[in-house]
């Protein structure tokens, strides 16, 4: 076991993992983050929280992550490379694992053009992957990015991003390789929906062996209505089949379509779990939240794994920086 | 506001010689016009436009060749494109686009030239002369 | 070359509304190539100012010189007998260039007309488009002559993020995913091994982020 992570207790017993995401407020009380966190965790083995997602300013995922130990849930901050520069990176990397936080799942970001600041000014001065080499080797070799060392090193269950629906569809296995190679030892998909699509790519991913080497949580968002699949339609870099979008639309009444939303949700989970190589699933229920339970237990993954200690306590001693 | 003074406005016309020019010299004299015969619609710059302007012209005229018949081939498209960029600088500076116009005309169209002389000075007349006018 | 775009005249006769007499300065390089600040726009603006001032019944009184080049001290020494009449200089030059003019007349107020957007080059006779974004530590050999610095909105090194899409960047569909020119130009070449390999984070030391930076060649020195 590299690191104290309940995530990575019940991926490496085997069992098919189960994280959700928690979107923080855009205000400053962790009443929101707390409520969520304390239905969730029974039913997930980690919960994201997310970097200012789309670009739009919210209470932080580190702060938000601390609510989430609080509340007993095993948190999992995303890092994105847009807001930050890599001393302010590593820094809060050092910072996050004090506080007791154990996975980070390493992004590039949405460009801020997308969110309430677009006048800002984006940093980049690293991107994802090497973001995911920064953090393998703060944690393997406790050394900085600079290469000065450090005496605790924040040993971070790793996590980062693929995307089976952005172009170029060849490279996107490239990419993964590369963020296998820096040391990803788990990722996390861009939303499922048009599955097949999804499983020719993970036929790349084993013709490469990368399905041995990393844990692949299939990405799922559970909607509401038609209006958000044809929304996402066109967002870059997702992939909706039109069926779909005439099976929800044929539904009658917001209640009736929400039943369906999770049924397709649940349907999905089901046919990712006959794929070779996927390991769980990252369900993505922003502003529904609430609906999570009922999906983990629809597609039969409740109860979770808890037959084994919690984490033990942090191995920093008082005075040992 | 009390009576409006009377008011003559000045036109300055850049005619092309293939054209706007031969229309004009048929049509014969019209009181408000000043006429700049030039080789090719396309030769006049926007500086000239816009000297034309501080040199006391209310309104500015540029005739040029109908769309095929530019003897340089792309003289008028360019000319016209040239009024339009003369228009969004007079906007900017606070005077009213409209001051300037592009025509296609042809050399034999003495009637037609007359007309849009006409009707481009009514228009100004309605207009007023440019406020702070920098040479009478 | 420097790409530039005017300011409009409404800023421009904000920064010298309280000026009479002024010199607007052209340059004869990049600015005269893209359109900007050459001898024909130093004319347009001129007239512009005057008839704006005019009508605000504020007559202004406008000298106009072009120069060979505004970032060379032995050119904007040509300025000094037209500077002499007057109490301010509008630069039409890029940054460099105004800074130039402002440096040896330190007495004068300068302003600048125009805003410097980027080193780019001539699409198309009107189109100007961004190619090199001053790193100081070059890598297109890396990249099939395609600078992802420049034309990635992110500035990755290591591929393209999952917001490319059919060849187009998240962020507009008028913009060209840098990493999809990447990848399809190193294809054509046989290259793509060139995309496996890990690229180390970027010395940015070089870059603008370490302060002015000068390039020093003393063989040529006086």
């Amino acid at each position: 076991m590299k690191t104290e992570s309940r995530l990575e207790r019940v991926l490496a017993g085997g069992h098919f993992a189960v994280t959700a995401e928690i979107g923080p407020p855009k205000s400053a009380s962790a009443k929101g983050i707390r409520k969520h966190a304390s239905v969730l965790k029974d039913y997930c083995d980690g919960l994201n929280l997310t970097d200012n997602q789309t670009a739009i300013v919210r209470l932080s995922s580190i702060a938000a992550a601390v609510h989430v130990l609080d509340e007993g849930g095993e948190p999992v901050i995303q890092m994105t490379c847009r807001d930050r520069n890599r001393i302010a990176m590593q820094s809060d990397i050092l910072g996050a694992y004090s506080l007791g936080i154990r996975n980070i799942l390493c992004l590039s970001g949405d460009h801020q053009s997308f969110g309430n600041h677009p006048t800002s000014k984006n940093v980049y001065d690293l991107d994802s992957v090497q973001l995911v080499r920064m953090v393998k080797e703060m944690r393997d070799e406790k050394k900085f990015l600079s290469g000065d060392t450090m005496k605790t090193e924040p040993r971070m269950f790793v996590g980062a991003a693929a995307n089976p629906f952005g172009d170029p569809f060849e490279f996107r296995v490239v990419r993964l390789a590369k963020k296998v190679e820096a040391g990803a030892d788990f990722i996390q998909t861009q939303a499922i929906f048009d599955v097949e699509k999804f499983a020719r790519w993970m036929e790349m991913v084993r013709d490469r062996g990368l399905h041995k080497q990393v844990y692949i949580l299939g990405g799922v968002i559970p909607v509401k209505s038609e209006k958000a699949l044809q929304y996402m339609q066109t967002v870059p870099g997702m992939a909706i089949p039109d069926e779909l979008i005439k099976r929800m639309s044929a539904v009658k009444g917001k209640e009736a379509k929400q039943e369906e939303g999770v049924k397709i949700c649940v349907e999905i989970i089901e046919q990712l779990k006959q794929v070779e190589g996927v390991c769980g699933v990252h369900i993505m229920a922003v502003m529904w939240e609430r609906i999570v339970p009922e999906i983990v237990q629809g597609a039969g993954l409740f109860p979770r794994p808890r037959d084994f200690e919690p984490a033990e306590p942090e191995a920093a001693q008082a005075g040992d920086d | 506001m009390g009576a409006v003074p009377k008011f003559d406005p000045n036109l300055v016309v850049f005619a092309c010689s293939h054209s706007g020019a031969p229309a004009a010299r048929t049509a014969g004299e019209v009181p408000e016009v000043h006429l700049i015969e030039v080789p090719c619609s396309g030769k006049v710059d926007v500086i000239h436009l816009l000297k034309a302007f501080e040199d006391g012209a209310d309104g500015v005229l540029v005739l040029g060749c109908f769309k095929e018949a530019c003897r340089y081939l792309e003289g008028n498209l360019r000319a016209a494109k040239r009024v339009g960029y003369v228009r969004s600088v007079l906007e900017e500076v606070g005077i009213e686009p409209e001051r300037v116009q592009f025509q296609h005309l042809a050399p034999d169209m003495a009637q037609r030239f007359r007309e849009l002389a006409l009707q481009l000075a009514g228009k100004i007349r309605a207009m007023g002369p440019i406020p702070g006018k920098v040479k009478a | 070359m420097i790409v530039a775009e005017r300011k409009h005249l409404k800023e421009i006769q904000g920064l010298v509304s309280d000026q009479d007499r002024i010199l607007i300065v052209g340059c004869q390089e990049c600015v005269t190539v893209c359109m900007a600040g050459g001898e024909r726009e130093v004319g347009i603006l001129a007239s512009s100012l005057r008839l704006a001032r005019s009508r605000e019944g504020k007559p202004v009184e406008i000298l106009e010189q072009t120069i060979h080049r505004q970032c060379d001290f032995e050119f904007v020494d040509e300025l000094k007998d037209k500077v002499e009449g007057v109490d301010c200089i509008i630069s039409m030059a890029c940054g460099v260039g105004v800074q130039f003019v402002a440096e040896r007349y330190v007495d004068r107020w300068v302003v600048p007309a125009l805003n410097t957007k980027f080193a780019g080059g001539t699409k198309e006779i009107g189109l100007w488009e961004e190619r090199c974004g001053l790193c100081g530590e070059c890598i297109l050999y890396l990249t099939g002559g395609v600078c992802p610095i420049a034309r990635c909105s992110k500035s990755l090194l290591n591929g393209p993020c999952g917001g490319s899409q059919k060849g187009k960047c998240e962020v507009s569909e008028d913009i060209d995913c840098g990493w999809q020119l990447i990848y399809d130009r190193l294809q054509e070449k046989g290259r793509l091994d060139l995309l496996f390999e890990f690229q180390p984070p970027k010395d940015w030391s070089v870059a603008r982020d370490g302060g002015p930076r000068k390039v020093v060649r003393e063989d040529v020195m006086l």
